[in-house]
């Protein structure tokens, strides 16, 4: 092949311009550490990216969501165990005036259980960060006493937070569940009776509050039991989040990332043959006729 | 007999001289982009019949002819063509891609934080903060559609505007060939008129790049530069190529022409790649917005008043277009139970529209909203690399074409000096000639009739 001048120059610009964008892509992902920066370097690689990301996000918001339920549970929880608590004593109190109490007793039994009934009361209307614990999605107080009848005045709404991809968890459960109001047999009523029949003296239906207050018992059990194993469901997706999202991330990593010690590698490969290029050109380029005629 | 010599040698001090100007002028333009080299064309003269025999009289300078290759020419035009093409694509579609600005800071993340603000006001619907945040997502998201959707457009207005610039050019191009043309039919006689014909070289080369025309040669030195069988140029005939509305061609007698080069690549750009990612676009963002209205108002507002619609778009340019059609937190309808009165604390509907996100909702049902997105990026991407790719493998070939076309028809500096020293030596030789004829000269002239003296 003849070489001309102008080849000669031409080449040798196309190849140092070549070697300079090959070894300007080694810094760029050396210095941002991401394998491409655009989605035409690797479409798939980008689509897989962007899902990856999605899901990161997602799971964030998972781990947020359940932090909030926990929360929710273990407020519910802690007040369920002092209205187990003070369920018992009512059961005590009654057995007490069913059999054996005297007057004084049983007056003093009645002040107890009016005190029982309103902590009761207070404990279903409780509110947390504004929000009533027992009443579903209204604002409202769930247990209200209308005209002498004691009636559930909330919401029924199950609160539901989504803990993982696809796994929801109820974080709530209803007054109109836990102090009997749908089972037409509800505590509060049940504790007034119990006052009343205090205040007479009379033993028979002292003793048919006993069975009542078992029944509220059982009622309570079977909330606190649900809100436990809610509490347990919220804290096995916790105990996996920090797998899953470590997962995720290095997912990300493998497809977004550069292995820093292979772009090392790269760019002094690349330096190297761009020293060559121009080491190889400089020689070439002065050989020349012109310097050996006199 | 003598007399002849000294013509003889003077011929060759002309061909010499010829020569070193020749080589001069190679010398000179070595770095003139299009120049052909060119040689001296020597031919010896008629014979002298002397009684004693045939005796050659020198040596003639024919022709200073141009070391093209035609072929190699038509190489590199074919060649040119398709490069034209392919880096008309490439330079529009590689920033197209670009601008998407994923995997970061581009919309998949405004859409994630727009699905994570629903179930985050979820957990608290009554908090004016959170229902406030999830306005201002919208607003980013939209935002980001917004602006893609015009970067978008933008870069199709400037292929437009490069198409109507790159018309312009070749019409420029295909008037200066017509008088070219003749130029060179005037002066064929006299010899070949190299310069116009390197002239003519650069506008061949730049309207094949351009348009992807055929030429012809039609042997008396002018050219036939024809699309589609159609002449554009043909001897001093010109005619002029128009685009219309829709990017279709057309010459001025209003035949419908198809053109290679950087024109196809633009026009195929316009007609085929911007409207397909174009359309991407406005689906996915007419879909997200028709998902997520109708999940608003299957719920309530805080007043139990029917979610309206969250986002609006024109239906056509919904990319363009879209926007949040809300800015006062009480109208967003998180709640299901109409009520009354509605439960404050019921997110049940903001959950819903969160959950949109895992929804195949888009794309006639068959993908979920960012699934759809995700394929106009991978659509962008895999178009913008496939442009590149061809643009590169392309402007390779096109390469190894103007490297052999080169290394026909350009100047070697270290030739041209051999060349030189050729012409210097045969130029001393034939000076050399001249004084023996002369001293052979004088030796008759003021020797003879002296014999013994």
């Amino acid at each position: 092949m003849r070489i001309t001048h102008r080849w000669q120059f031409n080449e040798a610009i196309r190849r140092m311009g070549a070697g300079q964008s090959a070894m300007a892509d080694a810094q760029r992902r050396l210095a941002t550490g991401k394998a491409f920066d655009r989605p035409s370097a690797d479409p798939i690689g980008m689509s897989q990216a962007m899902e990856l990301r999605s899901a990161l996000r997602v799971k964030e918001q998972a781990a947020t969501n359940a932090a909030d339920g926990e929360m929710w549970v273990n407020v519910a929880d802690a007040k369920l165990q002092t209205v187990s608590e003070r369920l018992q004593r009512a059961k005590e109190l009654a057995v007490t005036g069913a059999s054996f109490a005297s007057a004084t007793e049983q007056q003093a039994i009645a002040i107890e259980v009016a005190e029982i009934r309103d902590q009761l009361v207070e404990i279903a209307n409780a509110q947390h960060q504004g929000r009533r614990i027992f009443g579903g999605f209204g604002a409202g107080a769930p247990v209200t006493n209308v005209a002498g009848t004691w009636t559930f005045t909330g919401d029924t709404g199950a609160v539901m937070r989504r803990i993982d991809d696809d796994e929801t968890v109820q974080v709530n459960v209803t007054a109109d569940d836990v102090f009997g109001f749908n089972a037409g047999n509800d505590i509060f009523t049940v504790l007034d009776d119990f006052e009343t029949a205090a205040l007479a003296g009379d033993q028979a239906a002292m003793g048919a509050a006993i069975a009542d207050i078992d029944a509220a018992l059982e009622r309570n059990l079977g909330a606190l039991a649900r809100l436990g194993s809610a509490g347990r469901r919220i804290d096995a997706a916790q105990d996996r989040f920090l797998d899953e999202i470590n997962t995720l991330r290095s997912q990300l990593t493998q497809i977004e990332d550069v292995d820093i010690s292979e772009a090392v590698m790269d760019l002094k490969l690349r330096e190297s043959a761009y020293q060559t290029t121009l080491a190889v050109f400089a020689r070439s380029a002065q050989a020349s006729l012109v310097d050996f005629l006199r | 007999m003598s007399m002849i010599s000294l013509y003889t040698a003077f011929s060759a001090l002309q061909a010499a001289q010829a020569g070193t100007d020749t080589a001069s002028n190679n010398v000179a333009n070595a770095g003139t982009a299009g120049y052909t080299r060119q040689r001296v064309e020597l031919a010896t003269r008629s014979t002298y019949q002397s009684p004693i025999g045939p005796i050659g009289t020198g040596v003639d300078v024919i022709d200073v002819s141009r070391a093209r290759d035609r072929f190699a020419d038509r190489r590199v035009w074919a060649n040119s063509e398709v490069a034209g093409r392919f880096s008309a694509m490439s330079g529009l579609l590689g920033t197209m891609d670009e601008m998407t600005m994923e995997p970061e800071g581009g919309i998949t993340g405004a859409l994630g934080n727009l699905w994570a603000s629903f179930e985050q006001l979820a957990l608290d619907p009554p908090d004016t903060a959170a229902r406030l945040d999830t306005i201002a997502a919208m607003n980013a998201l939209t935002a980001r559609i917004r602006d893609l959707a015009g970067s978008w457009s933008a870069q199709v207005d400037r292929a437009g505007v490069e198409l109507g610039d790159t018309v312009g050019e070749v019409n420029t191009l295909l008037r200066d060939l017509g008088p070219l043309n003749v130029q060179i039919l005037d002066t064929g006689t006299a010899g070949t008129p190299n310069d116009l014909l390197d002239s003519r070289d650069r506008i061949l080369d730049r309207l094949t790049e351009l348009a992807g025309v055929a030429v012809t040669d039609n042997g008396d030195g002018t050219v036939r530069v024809s699309l589609n069988g159609l002449a554009l140029v043909d001897g001093n005939t010109v005619h002029q190529i128009a685009v219309d509305g829709s990017y279709a061609f057309t010459d001025d007698s209003g035949n419908p022409l198809r053109p290679g080069g950087a024109l196809a690549g633009y026009a195929e750009f316009l007609t085929a790649d911007a409207p397909a990612l174009m359309s991407g676009l406005d689906t996915f963002a007419a879909d997200l917005a028709d998902a997520i209205n109708a999940a608003h108002a299957a719920g309530v507002t805080p007043s139990g008043t029917p979610g309206g619609p969250l986002l609006t778009y024109t239906p056509g340019a919904a990319a363009s277009t879209i926007a949040v059609a809300v800015t006062d937190p009480s109208q967003i309808a998180a709640a299901s139970d109409p009520g009354p009165p509605v439960p404050a604390f019921d997110g049940t509907n903001a959950e819903a529209i969160a959950a949109l996100r895992d929804a195949a909702v888009a794309l006639s049902g068959t993908t979920t909203i960012d699934g759809a997105f995700r394929q106009v990026v991978t659509d962008v991407g895999s178009r913008a690399r496939l442009a590149a790719s061809n643009a590169e493998s392309s402007q390779n070939l096109l390469r190894t074409a103007q490297n052999i076309r080169e290394s026909r028809q350009g100047v070697s500096l270290d030739e041209e000096m051999a060349d030189l020293i050729r012409y210097q030596r045969s130029y001393e030789a034939a000076a050399r000639v001249m004084t023996a004829v002369d001293q052979l000269l004088d030796t008759l002239v003021n020797r003879t009739g002296l014999v013994g003296r």
